[in-house]
């Protein structure tokens, strides 16, 4: 999974983050780091699609919180990749 | 490092700064900025300026780039000299017939040879293809009226271009009913029709800017799998073509003063029959295959087509194709030698304009053209693999 848009959603998936949280947060998680450029990229497209939006914030850094319609994107990748997962581990047991 | 940092992050598009510029500063601010970090920083800017082009602006840079280009190809491209000699022909019928001889394969390739002409295309090339450019693009023979007749060559060498429209002209001169009007003229500098290449460069760099706007436009997921259908398709294809057998060809132009009898011509069944058995072809089937299939197969490789010329003097093209480039030469010549045989046999005049020689290079498969066709499959078929699991994520949520 090396999807930036999907690292991002799930890392604002527990909480509100800025963009250096989300980077520190992802490399913890899946040990990809993302560069700035890949970053902002993503949540621009992210912010377009209304999957995240901005929170209030007195810091110059900007948080960003998961959308509705974010969790419901989120909730159908990670159920195809379940899927994915699960067809792939059946055929690795041994018969 | 920083300064550099800072200097690539003001190169994003300026609406796009005015909305994250501030929180992107911030974030750069604690990043440290490794040269890794800067070109991810780099390629962001390239892709942010990409995203944020309308169609037309794709359109408009990819066009004057394309304009560019080939302003710059146009002055890189070695200028091309013309020579031209003008020549009196008794009729129209006549130089069609004198033309087959000059511009036969024989008479091209010793004139190549003698001007020391295509030295680097001979060197990439067989020399077969090189005579079909020569014969197909730089030399050209105009009828400019029932009496006259134009030959030209282009070349990027003026003197060399002189040297081989006078060879040409001394050829078509040795039947008396020929007349030189006018030799071997200087070279002149022929400009292109520049106009028509830049237009060609301009739609090509338009067509390839439509398309990179339509990508950049694209998830990124879209994309990978019409890449991985693409390659997959092709790969598969390329390694498929192989299975296919290279198919040589071997042609020959036959002349004949008795038109009649030259284009009525086909060889019987029993002609081919013998001929099968006494020169072996066919691999020697003639034992185990029944003689009836393999004279099928004969009249499906041989080819006789009569040339567009009635009247007193007629043509007759020869085509013998086959896996192996030595049997597509046999099968070329015994032909020949019927077709000379049979329209001989009178007192008409035979002559056998170009021979078939043996083929350097295989006429088919286009494999190139076959690869092309693939990866365009597999595009569209990843279109469609893309569209459908669009369409089961939808259902499934």
């Amino acid at each position: 999974m090396s999807d930036p848009s999907l690292l991002i959603l799930l890392s604002l998936s527990t909480e509100d983050k800025h963009g250096y949280a989300m980077v520190e947060d992802i490399a913890t998680f899946s040990g990809l780091r993302l560069g700035p450029g890949t970053l902002y990229g993503a949540i621009t497209r992210l912010e377009k699609q209304g999957w995240i939006k901005p929170v209030p914030s007195s810091d110059r850094r900007q948080p960003y919180r998961i959308t509705a319609a974010g969790k419901r994107h989120l909730e159908a990748e990670l159920a195809a990749l379940q899927q994915l997962l699960k067809a792939g581990l059946s055929r690795l047991k041994p018969a | 490092m920083r300064r550099l940092q800072k200097f690539i992050a003001s190169l994003y598009p300026p609406k796009w700064r005015a909305r994250y510029g501030d929180e992107f500063n911030a974030l750069l601010e604690q990043i440290e900025p490794r040269p890794g970090e800067l070109m991810n920083l780099f390629t962001g800017a390239v892709g942010m300026h990409m995203t944020e082009w309308s169609y037309l602006r794709f359109a408009v840079v990819f066009g004057v780039a394309g304009l560019l280009g080939g302003l710059v190809i146009q002055v890189a491209v070695p200028a091309q000299y013309q020579s031209l000699g003008l020549i009196a022909i008794p009729s129209q019928q006549k130089w069609v017939v004198a033309k087959q001889r000059v511009f036969s394969r024989g008479i091209l390739k010793t004139v190549i040879e003698d001007n020391n002409l295509y030295g680097n295309e001979r060197l990439r090339e067989p020399l077969e293809d090189v005579i079909e450019k020569m014969r197909g693009k730089d030399l050209k023979s105009k009828v400019t009226s029932s009496s006259e007749v134009t030959l030209a060559f282009t070349y990027p060498d003026g003197a060399a271009a002189q040297k081989t429209i006078q060879n040409l002209m001394s050829l078509v001169e040795s039947d008396p009913e020929f007349r030189t009007l006018s030799g071997a003229g200087a070279p002149s500098r022929v400009s292109p029709n520049r106009l028509q290449l830049l237009s060609m460069y301009v739609g090509t760099a338009l067509l390839l800017g439509l398309g990179t706007a339509g990508a950049v436009r694209m998830h990124r997921n879209t994309l990978r799998t019409l890449g991985r259908y693409g390659l997959i398709a092709g790969v598969l294809f390329s390694a498929g073509s192989l299975i296919i057998a290279d198919q040589y060809t071997s042609s020959a132009v036959v002349m004949c003063a008795d038109a009649k009898r030259l284009q009525a011509y086909q060889p019987t069944d029993e002609q081919i029959a013998m001929a099968i058995s006494q020169e072996k072809l066919f691999g020697g089937n003639a034992g185990y295959v029944p003689m009836k299939d393999l004279v099928q197969r004969f009249r499906k490789q041989v080819k006789f087509t009569r040339g567009a010329n009635p009247g007193e003097i007629s043509l007759l093209y020869i085509s013998a194709s086959s896996n192996d480039a030595h049997e597509a030469q046999k099968l070329g010549q015994i032909a020949v030698a019927w077709v000379t045989g049979n329209a001989g046999a009178g007192s008409s005049r035979v002559e056998v304009t170009e021979n078939a020689s043996l083929p350097e290079s295989p006429s088919s498969p286009n494999r190139a053209v076959l690869v092309g066709l693939a990866i365009g499959l597999g595009l569209i078929a990843g279109a469609f693999r893309v569209r459908f699991r669009m369409a089961h994520r939808l259902r499934a949520a």
